[in-house]
């Protein structure tokens, strides 16, 4: 059934709801459909705390809910090296041991907003177990530190080429920056805030994408799209915890061919926290277009956000959140948000995964 | 309850607009903010609405310029307009 230019097709799978679309010339493009609603919190809260192991089960592409990267054709490929205990990357100059360090020092206070934390997202089986003496023992692991980002200057290898610089126009007028990452071959996945801003004009006017930018290089040139995804819960009820969306290239703009693109996986309670994750992006308060890397334990997760101590400022929405395994790279979660309790990003929970994955093969 | 900064940035010397000057905005508190910036359009103008009160920092980058961070207090459904000289 067509409504208002939406698609709805008949909804077979429980958790299935709708998620929206733009092309740019106004009209909507018919969809499938996923859910990402709050309605079946209970179904969804279930499979967050299902074990996700690509080593019990043989390799990661025999689990559902785990999604293959691709480090590209364009030689030079990735680095190929990283940290000893293998989630995150190898940046030189960055103090690794910063992310053990640090974690008793802020103990006590952490505990405590991060309880406000739990409490401000209503998420009740998390903050029963978060008051749990297991649960804070967990917590006292998680404590996070300074701003010590590093400048990633070879951004032509993998992973950081498949990191878009992007900069929106707003039907507003207004112009501005934030990040994508791919996780295909013409799909750009971003912050919802950023392809659908509500006090903006709604839809992007254009999104102007920037793969491996570094500075005023732009080594894999640029491309525009005004096509964009997000889901109801961002675009019509403005729900922070549904904050994301993506970016589908033009047919003649194959990006992910050439620079590769991500993997990404819903994993969870207890496989996301005191995880140590990679996040770069490029923010507004460093050099224009430079990308910057940091890296710290997510310290609280939720039903449907992850809230970490990596240092962000604003353009780095839509910065993908990462981890390795098993020599890949594995987005966790969506970059969204700055936050005085922490920053936090839309996490990849199954009705995500779904989405991501349905935006991912939809477009090839 | 939203409040807004309709600001201008501009040379100080020439006057003229300073055209893709980076604006960041944090604000002090128990607030969330998304994590985007805006870039100044072509006549150095650029508008961010939709604001919790509070107090703010804004930091403004642009080439061949220092950076520059002001602070302004925002209250309830005000719309600011603030002239910044680089």
């Amino acid at each position: 059934m067509k409504k208002n230019g939406i698609y709805e097709d008949q909804i077979t799978d429980e958790t299935a709801v709708i998620e929206e679309s733009f092309e740019g010339t106004g009209d909507l493009i018919e969809t499938d459909e996923f859910d990402d609603t709050l309605g079946e919190e209970t179904e969804e809260y279930a499979n967050d705390y299902l074990e996700v192991s690509s080593e019990s089960s043989g390799g990661d592409q025999d689990f559902e809910d785990l999604e293959t990267p691709f480090e590209g054709n364009e030689s030079g490929a990735t680095e190929g090296s990283k940290t000893e205990d293998g989630t995150l990357e190898k940046v030189s100059g960055y103090d690794y041991s910063v992310l053990d360090e640090q974690e008793s020092e802020e103990e006590d206070n952490d505990e405590n907003v991060l309880d406000a934390y739990y409490a401000e997202f209503g998420d009740p089986t998390a903050a029963m177990l978060m008051r749990s003496e297991s649960g804070k023992k967990m917590m006292q692991e998680v404590v996070i530190g300074k701003d010590d980002r590093k400048q990633i200057k070879g951004t032509t290898k993998y992973p950081w080429r498949a990191i878009c610089s992007l900069r929106i126009k707003a039907k507003d007028g207004t112009s501005w920056i934030g990040t994508g990452f791919l996780i295909g071959p013409r799909t750009v996945i971003t912050a919802g805030h950023v392809v659908y801003m509500h006090k903006h004009g709604g839809w992007a006017k254009s999104i102007e994408v920037i793969p491996g930018r570094n500075g005023a290089k732009k080594p894999y040139g640029s491309c525009k799209s005004s096509h964009f995804h997000s889901v109801k819960g961002w675009t019509k009820s403005k729900k922070r915890s549904h904050d994301y969306g993506a970016i589908i290239l033009p047919k003649n703009c194959k990006y992910g061919n050439k620079v590769g693109y991500f993997g990404y996986g819903n994993y969870g309670f207890f496989d996301l926290l005191g995880l140590k994750v990679n996040l770069s992006g490029y923010p507004g308060d460093k050099p224009a277009g430079t990308q910057w890397w940091h890296a710290r334990k997510i310290k609280a997760v939720t039903s449907r956000t992850l809230v970490y101590n990596i240092d962000t400022a604003g353009g780095q929405s839509g910065s993908p959140l990462w981890r390795i395994k098993n020599g890949k790279r594995y987005v966790v979660g969506i970059h969204t948000n700055g936050y005085s309790l922490g920053n936090s990003a839309t996490r990849i929970t199954k009705p995500v995964f779904k989405n991501l994955k349905n935006w991912k093969n939809k477009y090839k | 309850m939203g409040a807004a900064i309709r600001g201008k940035i501009i040379d100080q010397k020439s006057k003229k607009p300073v055209e893709e000057a980076v604006i960041t905005l944090t604000i002090t508190g128990m607030t969330r903010l998304v994590d985007i910036a805006q870039v100044t359009n072509d006549v150095g103008a650029f508008f961010w609405n939709d604001l919790t009160p509070g107090k703010y920092d804004i930091l403004i980058i642009a080439e061949g310029y220092a950076n520059r961070k002001i602070s302004i207090l925002l209250n309830t459904n005000e719309e600011q307009k603030i002239l910044i000289e680089l």
